[in-house]
Protein backbone atom coordinates (compact mmCIF):
# COMPACT_ATOMS: atom_id res chain seq x y z
CA UNK A 1 0.00 0.00 0.00
CA UNK A 2 1.18 3.33 -1.14
CA UNK A 3 1.38 6.71 1.26
CA UNK A 4 -0.98 7.65 -0.62
CA UNK A 5 -4.10 4.92 -0.44
CA UNK A 6 -2.49 5.25 3.44
CA UNK A 7 -3.58 8.68 3.76
CA UNK A 8 -6.94 8.15 1.78
CA UNK A 9 -7.82 5.57 4.27
CA UNK A 10 -6.79 7.80 7.36
CA UNK A 11 -8.92 10.48 5.80
CA UNK A 12 -12.15 7.65 4.93
CA UNK A 13 -11.77 6.66 9.00
CA UNK A 14 -11.71 10.29 10.27
CA UNK A 15 -14.59 11.28 8.22
CA UNK A 16 -16.61 7.82 9.76
CA UNK A 17 -15.48 8.61 12.97
CA UNK A 18 -16.64 12.15 12.71
CA UNK A 19 -19.94 10.94 11.47
CA UNK A 20 -20.42 8.76 14.34
CA UNK A 21 -19.28 11.27 16.76
CA UNK A 22 -21.63 13.78 15.62
CA UNK A 23 -19.07 16.57 16.72
CA UNK A 24 -16.07 17.99 14.67
CA UNK A 25 -12.41 16.70 15.19
CA UNK A 26 -10.15 18.04 16.64
CA UNK A 27 -8.56 19.33 13.72
CA UNK A 28 -10.97 21.35 12.20
CA UNK A 29 -8.88 24.44 13.18
CA UNK A 30 -10.70 27.42 10.71
CA UNK A 31 -7.71 27.32 8.27
CA UNK A 32 -7.81 23.32 8.03
CA UNK A 33 -11.49 22.95 7.46
CA UNK A 34 -11.20 25.84 5.05
CA UNK A 35 -8.71 24.51 3.62
CA UNK A 36 -10.39 20.42 3.48
CA UNK A 37 -13.65 21.96 2.18
CA UNK A 38 -12.27 22.14 -1.73
CA UNK A 39 -10.50 18.41 -1.30
CA UNK A 40 -13.34 16.32 -2.47
CA UNK A 41 -14.33 19.05 -4.91
CA UNK A 42 -12.28 20.56 -7.85
CA UNK A 43 -8.82 20.92 -7.70
CA UNK A 44 -7.44 24.67 -5.47
CA UNK A 45 -6.95 27.23 -8.28
CA UNK A 46 -4.10 28.41 -5.61
CA UNK A 47 -2.25 24.81 -7.11
CA UNK A 48 0.78 26.01 -9.21
CA UNK A 49 1.68 25.84 -12.53
CA UNK A 50 3.04 22.12 -13.73
CA UNK A 51 6.38 23.47 -14.14
CA UNK A 52 6.45 25.29 -10.23
CA UNK A 53 5.00 22.19 -9.06
CA UNK A 54 7.38 20.30 -10.41
CA UNK A 55 10.62 22.23 -9.72
CA UNK A 56 9.26 22.46 -5.91
CA UNK A 57 8.01 19.27 -5.06
CA UNK A 58 10.10 17.37 -2.39
CA UNK A 59 11.07 13.93 -2.90
CA UNK A 60 7.43 12.75 -1.92
CA UNK A 61 5.49 14.58 -4.54
CA UNK A 62 5.32 12.26 -7.41
CA UNK A 63 3.69 13.43 -10.51
CA UNK A 64 0.01 11.84 -9.50
CA UNK A 65 0.13 14.54 -6.56
CA UNK A 66 -1.46 17.56 -8.98
CA UNK A 67 -4.07 15.80 -9.84
CA UNK A 68 -4.99 14.59 -6.53
CA UNK A 69 -7.05 17.35 -4.74
CA UNK A 70 -6.75 18.33 -1.91
CA UNK A 71 -3.40 16.54 -1.75
CA UNK A 72 -1.77 19.92 0.40
CA UNK A 73 -4.64 19.75 2.89
CA UNK A 74 -3.28 16.58 4.24
CA UNK A 75 -0.73 18.14 6.18
CA UNK A 76 -1.98 20.92 8.08
CA UNK A 77 1.74 22.49 8.05
CA UNK A 78 1.81 22.86 4.23
CA UNK A 79 -0.24 25.89 3.08
CA UNK A 80 -0.41 26.35 -0.84
CA UNK A 81 2.10 29.13 -0.55
CA UNK A 82 4.34 27.04 1.42
CA UNK A 83 4.21 24.00 -0.19
CA UNK A 84 4.71 25.16 -3.44
CA UNK A 85 7.21 28.06 -3.47
CA UNK A 86 7.80 29.34 -6.67
CA UNK A 87 11.51 30.30 -7.20
CA UNK A 88 11.12 31.80 -10.53
CA UNK A 89 8.13 34.47 -8.11
CA UNK A 90 11.11 35.11 -5.48
CA UNK A 91 13.22 37.12 -7.40
CA UNK A 92 10.54 39.09 -9.09
CA UNK A 93 10.16 41.84 -6.38
CA UNK A 94 13.67 43.07 -6.67
CA UNK A 95 14.09 43.00 -10.24
CA UNK A 96 12.88 46.55 -11.00
CA UNK A 97 15.52 47.95 -8.83
CA UNK A 98 18.40 46.34 -10.90
CA UNK A 99 16.54 47.70 -14.09
CA UNK A 100 18.46 49.94 -16.02
CA UNK A 101 16.19 52.96 -17.24
CA UNK A 102 16.26 53.05 -21.06
CA UNK A 103 18.33 56.51 -22.69
CA UNK A 104 14.98 58.18 -23.48
CA UNK A 105 13.55 58.16 -20.33
CA UNK A 106 16.80 59.36 -18.39
CA UNK A 107 16.88 63.03 -19.54
CA UNK A 108 13.17 63.38 -19.53
CA UNK A 109 13.32 63.54 -15.89
CA UNK A 110 15.84 66.51 -14.52
CA UNK A 111 15.04 69.62 -15.62
CA UNK A 112 17.22 71.41 -18.10
CA UNK A 113 20.54 73.37 -16.84
CA UNK A 114 20.27 77.08 -16.06
CA UNK A 115 23.33 77.86 -18.47
CA UNK A 116 21.85 75.40 -21.59
CA UNK A 117 21.38 77.44 -24.37
CA UNK A 118 18.02 76.21 -26.37
CA UNK A 119 18.44 75.62 -29.59
CA UNK A 120 17.40 78.14 -32.42
CA UNK A 121 14.38 75.87 -33.46
CA UNK A 122 13.47 76.05 -30.02
CA UNK A 123 13.74 79.35 -29.86
CA UNK A 124 11.99 80.46 -31.96
CA UNK A 125 8.74 78.30 -30.90
CA UNK A 126 9.05 79.84 -27.65
CA UNK A 127 6.13 82.42 -28.30
CA UNK A 128 3.55 79.73 -29.64
CA UNK A 129 4.83 76.99 -26.44
CA UNK A 130 3.74 76.94 -23.13
CA UNK A 131 6.19 78.32 -20.12
CA UNK A 132 9.37 76.68 -19.68
CA UNK A 133 10.98 76.04 -16.42
CA UNK A 134 11.83 78.66 -14.10
CA UNK A 135 15.70 78.34 -14.47
CA UNK A 136 15.86 78.40 -18.04
CA UNK A 137 17.18 81.38 -19.73
CA UNK A 138 14.99 83.73 -21.19
CA UNK A 139 16.17 84.30 -24.54
CA UNK A 140 13.56 86.44 -26.46
CA UNK A 141 14.21 85.85 -30.51
CA UNK A 142 11.58 86.99 -32.69
CA UNK A 143 10.42 84.36 -35.33
CA UNK A 144 10.88 86.24 -38.36
CA UNK A 145 14.54 86.40 -37.25
CA UNK A 146 14.95 83.10 -37.85
CA UNK A 147 13.19 82.30 -40.45
CA UNK A 148 13.78 84.95 -43.19
CA UNK A 149 16.81 84.87 -44.50
CA UNK A 150 16.73 89.13 -44.52
CA UNK A 151 14.24 90.13 -42.35
CA UNK A 152 12.94 94.17 -41.91
CA UNK A 153 14.19 95.17 -38.97
CA UNK A 154 12.68 98.33 -39.10
CA UNK A 155 9.17 97.69 -39.43
CA UNK A 156 7.67 94.27 -39.86
CA UNK A 157 4.12 93.93 -42.02
CA UNK A 158 2.12 94.14 -39.46
CA UNK A 159 -1.31 93.60 -41.32
CA UNK A 160 -2.58 90.94 -44.07
CA UNK A 161 -3.09 94.50 -46.40
CA UNK A 162 0.25 95.54 -46.11
CA UNK A 163 1.86 92.20 -46.71
CA UNK A 164 -0.39 92.02 -49.79
CA UNK A 165 0.80 95.13 -51.16
CA UNK A 166 4.41 94.96 -50.72
CA UNK A 167 3.94 98.52 -49.30
CA UNK A 168 7.92 99.97 -47.69
CA UNK A 169 5.89 100.91 -45.18
CA UNK A 170 8.85 102.63 -43.04
CA UNK A 171 9.34 105.12 -46.34
CA UNK A 172 7.47 108.64 -45.37
CA UNK A 173 4.90 109.38 -47.27
CA UNK A 174 6.39 111.63 -50.25
CA UNK A 175 5.09 113.43 -52.43
CA UNK A 176 5.21 111.90 -55.71
CA UNK A 177 6.29 113.33 -58.50
CA UNK A 178 4.02 112.47 -60.78
CA UNK A 179 0.79 114.13 -59.23
CA UNK A 180 2.41 117.24 -59.74
CA UNK A 181 1.48 117.68 -63.45
CA UNK A 182 -2.65 117.57 -62.72
CA UNK A 183 -2.30 119.76 -59.30
CA UNK A 184 -4.70 122.76 -61.34
CA UNK A 185 -6.87 120.39 -63.02
CA UNK A 186 -7.38 118.29 -59.61
CA UNK A 187 -7.92 121.28 -57.65
CA UNK A 188 -10.48 122.29 -60.48
CA UNK A 189 -12.22 118.86 -60.39
CA UNK A 190 -12.52 118.98 -56.83
CA UNK A 191 -14.04 121.95 -56.44
CA UNK A 192 -16.81 120.83 -58.99
CA UNK A 193 -17.52 117.54 -56.93
CA UNK A 194 -17.27 118.99 -53.69
CA UNK A 195 -18.30 122.60 -54.16
CA UNK A 196 -15.59 123.88 -51.27
CA UNK A 197 -12.94 124.67 -53.45
CA UNK A 198 -11.96 127.02 -55.89
CA UNK A 199 -9.41 126.41 -58.22
CA UNK A 200 -5.46 127.49 -57.76
CA UNK A 201 -7.05 128.39 -53.73
CA UNK A 202 -4.22 128.21 -51.74
CA UNK A 203 -5.89 127.56 -48.42
CA UNK A 204 -8.43 125.03 -49.31
CA UNK A 205 -7.04 122.20 -47.17
CA UNK A 206 -8.15 124.26 -44.04
CA UNK A 207 -11.44 124.45 -44.69
CA UNK A 208 -13.62 123.43 -41.45
CA UNK A 209 -16.59 122.75 -43.64
CA UNK A 210 -17.27 119.05 -44.15
CA UNK A 211 -17.03 118.09 -47.69
CA UNK A 212 -19.80 116.88 -49.60
CA UNK A 213 -20.42 113.16 -50.67
CA UNK A 214 -19.39 112.84 -54.12
CA UNK A 215 -20.62 111.14 -56.71
CA UNK A 216 -19.71 108.81 -59.02
CA UNK A 217 -19.25 107.99 -63.05
CA UNK A 218 -18.99 104.85 -64.53
CA UNK A 219 -16.58 104.29 -67.01
CA UNK A 220 -17.28 102.49 -70.03
CA UNK A 221 -14.93 100.02 -71.52
CA UNK A 222 -13.80 99.92 -74.91
CA UNK A 223 -12.27 98.16 -77.26
CA UNK A 224 -14.06 94.89 -76.35
CA UNK A 225 -16.03 93.35 -78.96
CA UNK A 226 -19.38 93.04 -77.35
CA UNK A 227 -19.01 96.15 -74.79
CA UNK A 228 -21.68 95.76 -71.96
CA UNK A 229 -24.09 97.84 -71.66
CA UNK A 230 -25.06 97.51 -67.74
CA UNK A 231 -21.19 98.51 -67.41
CA UNK A 232 -21.97 102.04 -68.66
CA UNK A 233 -25.01 102.45 -66.06
CA UNK A 234 -25.01 105.86 -65.08
CA UNK A 235 -24.83 106.01 -60.60
CA UNK A 236 -25.03 109.43 -60.73
CA UNK A 237 -24.42 112.22 -63.26
CA UNK A 238 -20.95 113.09 -64.13
CA UNK A 239 -19.82 115.82 -62.26
CA UNK A 240 -16.41 115.85 -62.99
CA UNK A 241 -15.13 115.48 -66.75
CA UNK A 242 -13.69 112.27 -67.39
CA UNK A 243 -9.67 111.94 -67.19
CA UNK A 244 -8.53 111.94 -70.98
CA UNK A 245 -5.73 109.21 -69.85
CA UNK A 246 -5.55 106.33 -67.94
CA UNK A 247 -2.32 107.70 -66.39
CA UNK A 248 -4.38 110.68 -65.56
CA UNK A 249 -6.83 109.39 -63.94
CA UNK A 250 -4.36 106.90 -62.41
CA UNK A 251 -2.34 109.87 -60.91
CA UNK A 252 -5.36 111.84 -59.59
CA UNK A 253 -6.91 108.92 -57.69
CA UNK A 254 -2.81 108.85 -56.02
CA UNK A 255 -2.62 111.71 -55.10
CA UNK A 256 -5.11 112.23 -53.24
CA UNK A 257 -4.80 112.02 -49.24
CA UNK A 258 -6.60 112.18 -45.97
CA UNK A 259 -8.07 115.41 -45.26
CA UNK B 1 -12.56 104.95 -77.77
CA UNK B 2 -10.80 103.73 -81.19
CA UNK B 3 -7.84 101.41 -79.96
CA UNK B 4 -7.29 97.64 -80.47
CA UNK B 5 -10.04 95.36 -79.88
CA UNK B 6 -9.17 92.78 -77.55
CA UNK B 7 -9.33 89.27 -78.97
CA UNK B 8 -10.46 86.19 -76.66
CA UNK B 9 -10.40 83.59 -79.11
CA UNK B 10 -7.36 81.31 -78.61
CA UNK B 11 -6.43 83.10 -75.16
CA UNK B 12 -5.94 79.35 -74.30
CA UNK B 13 -4.25 76.38 -75.77
CA UNK B 14 -5.57 72.86 -74.87
CA UNK B 15 -1.94 70.34 -75.21
CA UNK B 16 -3.63 67.42 -74.49
CA UNK B 17 -0.50 65.32 -75.50
CA UNK B 18 1.42 67.14 -72.62
CA UNK B 19 -1.30 67.67 -70.29
CA UNK B 20 -1.05 71.34 -70.19
CA UNK B 21 -3.05 74.72 -70.37
CA UNK B 22 -0.97 77.71 -71.99
CA UNK B 23 -2.34 81.40 -71.76
CA UNK B 24 -1.83 83.63 -74.36
CA UNK B 25 2.25 84.38 -73.89
CA UNK B 26 2.91 81.24 -73.26
CA UNK B 27 2.68 80.62 -69.28
CA UNK B 28 1.51 77.60 -68.03
CA UNK B 29 -1.78 77.87 -66.19
CA UNK B 30 -3.70 75.23 -63.96
CA UNK B 31 -7.65 75.10 -64.30
CA UNK B 32 -8.77 74.64 -60.54
CA UNK B 33 -11.84 74.72 -58.89
CA UNK B 34 -12.59 77.75 -56.48
CA UNK B 35 -13.50 75.72 -53.79
CA UNK B 36 -9.98 74.36 -53.71
CA UNK B 37 -8.37 77.78 -54.23
CA UNK B 38 -10.71 79.42 -51.66
CA UNK B 39 -8.93 77.86 -48.47
CA UNK B 40 -5.68 78.06 -49.53
CA UNK B 41 -6.04 81.63 -50.30
CA UNK B 42 -7.43 82.00 -47.27
CA UNK B 43 -4.87 80.60 -45.08
CA UNK B 44 -2.44 83.19 -47.20
CA UNK B 45 -4.37 85.61 -46.25
CA UNK B 46 -4.54 84.75 -42.73
CA UNK B 47 -0.82 84.41 -42.65
CA UNK B 48 -0.10 88.07 -44.35
CA UNK B 49 1.38 86.69 -46.80
CA UNK B 50 -0.85 87.51 -50.35
CA UNK B 51 2.32 88.04 -52.75
CA UNK B 52 1.67 85.26 -55.30
CA UNK B 53 -1.71 86.52 -55.70
CA UNK B 54 -0.66 90.21 -55.90
CA UNK B 55 1.95 88.06 -58.45
CA UNK B 56 -0.39 87.11 -60.39
CA UNK B 57 -2.37 90.16 -60.91
CA UNK B 58 0.80 91.73 -61.97
CA UNK B 59 0.89 88.88 -64.85
CA UNK B 60 -2.79 89.43 -65.70
CA UNK B 61 -1.99 93.30 -65.67
CA UNK B 62 1.28 92.45 -68.37
CA UNK B 63 -1.08 90.15 -70.51
CA UNK B 64 -3.85 92.93 -70.89
CA UNK B 65 -1.34 95.47 -72.09
CA UNK B 66 0.44 92.94 -74.63
CA UNK B 67 -2.98 92.73 -75.73
CA UNK B 68 -3.15 96.39 -76.09
CA UNK B 69 -0.45 97.48 -78.02
CA UNK B 70 0.54 100.71 -76.18
CA UNK B 71 1.38 101.71 -72.86
CA UNK B 72 -1.71 101.72 -71.02
CA UNK B 73 -1.04 105.44 -69.11
CA UNK B 74 -0.91 107.33 -72.47
CA UNK B 75 -4.23 105.64 -73.88
CA UNK B 76 -7.96 106.01 -72.42
CA UNK B 77 -9.34 104.56 -69.14
CA UNK B 78 -11.92 103.10 -71.83
CA UNK B 79 -9.67 101.36 -73.63
CA UNK B 80 -7.57 100.21 -70.30
CA UNK B 81 -10.79 98.68 -68.43
CA UNK B 82 -11.85 97.03 -72.05
CA UNK B 83 -8.55 95.12 -71.89
CA UNK B 84 -7.98 94.46 -68.23
CA UNK B 85 -11.49 93.37 -67.68
CA UNK B 86 -12.16 90.78 -70.72
CA UNK B 87 -8.57 89.05 -69.11
CA UNK B 88 -9.86 88.96 -65.51
CA UNK B 89 -12.76 87.66 -67.15
CA UNK B 90 -10.87 84.95 -68.99
CA UNK B 91 -9.24 84.10 -65.34
CA UNK B 92 -12.44 84.20 -63.95
CA UNK B 93 -12.16 86.40 -61.85
CA UNK B 94 -15.29 88.35 -62.21
CA UNK B 95 -16.60 91.36 -64.50
CA UNK B 96 -13.90 94.68 -63.75
CA UNK B 97 -15.49 98.11 -63.90
CA UNK B 98 -13.84 101.44 -63.27
CA UNK B 99 -15.57 104.45 -61.53
CA UNK B 100 -14.65 107.80 -61.40
CA UNK B 101 -15.18 109.72 -58.25
CA UNK B 102 -13.92 112.76 -58.12
CA UNK B 103 -10.11 111.84 -58.40
CA UNK B 104 -10.24 108.83 -56.96
CA UNK B 105 -10.79 105.76 -59.01
CA UNK B 106 -13.11 102.94 -57.45
CA UNK B 107 -12.60 99.61 -59.34
CA UNK B 108 -15.46 97.38 -59.14
CA UNK B 109 -15.67 93.55 -59.28
CA UNK B 110 -18.64 91.99 -60.15
CA UNK B 111 -19.08 88.44 -59.32
CA UNK B 112 -15.93 87.98 -57.81
CA UNK B 113 -15.32 84.82 -56.38
CA UNK B 114 -15.37 84.37 -52.60
CA UNK B 115 -12.30 83.55 -50.84
CA UNK B 116 -11.52 85.33 -48.22
CA UNK B 117 -14.46 87.68 -46.23
CA UNK B 118 -12.27 90.81 -46.46
CA UNK B 119 -11.65 90.19 -49.92
CA UNK B 120 -8.13 90.88 -49.32
CA UNK B 121 -7.06 88.20 -51.88
CA UNK B 122 -9.05 90.43 -54.86
CA UNK B 123 -7.49 93.49 -53.56
CA UNK B 124 -3.97 91.88 -54.11
CA UNK B 125 -4.83 90.66 -57.07
CA UNK B 126 -6.18 93.96 -58.65
CA UNK B 127 -3.24 96.12 -56.82
CA UNK B 128 -1.29 93.90 -59.30
CA UNK B 129 -3.25 94.27 -62.33
CA UNK B 130 -3.05 98.11 -62.27
CA UNK B 131 0.39 98.26 -61.09
CA UNK B 132 1.56 96.21 -64.24
CA UNK B 133 -0.35 98.86 -66.27
CA UNK B 134 -0.10 102.15 -64.64
CA UNK B 135 3.75 101.59 -64.45
CA UNK B 136 3.84 102.23 -60.62
CA UNK B 137 2.67 100.43 -57.24
CA UNK B 138 -0.54 100.96 -56.54
CA UNK B 139 -3.05 99.63 -53.42
CA UNK B 140 -6.69 98.75 -53.95
CA UNK B 141 -8.42 99.19 -50.65
CA UNK B 142 -11.55 97.07 -50.29
CA UNK B 143 -14.55 99.13 -48.85
CA UNK B 144 -15.90 96.37 -46.62
CA UNK B 145 -17.97 93.48 -47.98
CA UNK B 146 -18.76 95.37 -51.55
CA UNK B 147 -17.31 94.38 -54.24
CA UNK B 148 -15.76 97.93 -54.54
CA UNK B 149 -11.95 98.92 -53.89
CA UNK B 150 -10.63 102.10 -53.81
CA UNK B 151 -7.25 102.40 -55.88
CA UNK B 152 -4.77 104.86 -53.75
CA UNK B 153 -1.07 105.48 -52.82
CA UNK B 154 0.14 102.48 -50.69
CA UNK B 155 1.59 105.06 -48.23
CA UNK B 156 -2.06 105.94 -47.04
CA UNK B 157 -4.02 102.43 -48.06
CA UNK B 158 -3.52 101.33 -44.48
CA UNK B 159 -5.73 104.43 -42.78
CA UNK B 160 -7.96 104.15 -45.79
CA UNK B 161 -8.59 100.45 -44.93
CA UNK B 162 -9.45 101.20 -40.93
CA UNK B 163 -12.07 103.75 -42.56
CA UNK B 164 -13.57 101.02 -44.37
CA UNK B 165 -13.38 97.94 -41.62
CA UNK B 166 -15.46 100.59 -39.50
CA UNK B 167 -18.48 100.69 -42.02
CA UNK B 168 -17.23 103.55 -43.75
CA UNK B 169 -19.18 103.97 -47.80
CA UNK B 170 -17.46 104.68 -50.64
CA UNK B 171 -18.79 108.50 -50.61
CA UNK B 172 -17.41 109.04 -47.70
CA UNK B 173 -13.96 107.94 -47.90
CA UNK B 174 -14.18 109.77 -51.26
CA UNK B 175 -14.92 112.54 -49.56
CA UNK B 176 -12.14 112.18 -46.73
CA UNK B 177 -9.78 112.18 -49.08
CA UNK B 178 -8.21 115.44 -50.59
CA UNK B 179 -5.48 116.09 -53.69
CA UNK B 180 -1.88 116.39 -52.27
CA UNK B 181 -0.94 119.86 -51.84
CA UNK B 182 2.23 120.49 -53.76
CA UNK B 183 5.15 121.79 -51.70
Amino acid sequence: MSALDRIRKLEQLLAKVQRNKGAKPAVSSASSSAAAAPSREQPRPVVPSPSAAAASAPSTATPTSRTTPGMPVSSPSRSPAQVVPSPVREPAPQRPAAVIPSPSREPAAPPAPAHVVPSPAAVGMRRSSPPMMKDEPKVIVDMAALTEPAPDTKKPKATPLEMALEVELDKPATPTPAVAAPRAEDAELDHRVTGRMAPHEPSRAREPSPPATPRARTIEPAGVGQPSRDVARVIAPAETPPARTFGQLLAGTLSLRPR
Amino acid sequence: MDGPSFDPGGFYEFDLARGAVFARGGARVLVLSNDVVAPLIAVAAQNGDLTAVRRLGKQLGEQATASLGARPPEVTPELVLGHAAAVLGLFGWGKLGFEQWGSALVVSLDGLPELDDAHLAVSALLGGVLSAMGGREVACVPIGTTERFVVVDPSVAEEVWSWAKSGTEVSEIVARLAPESGP
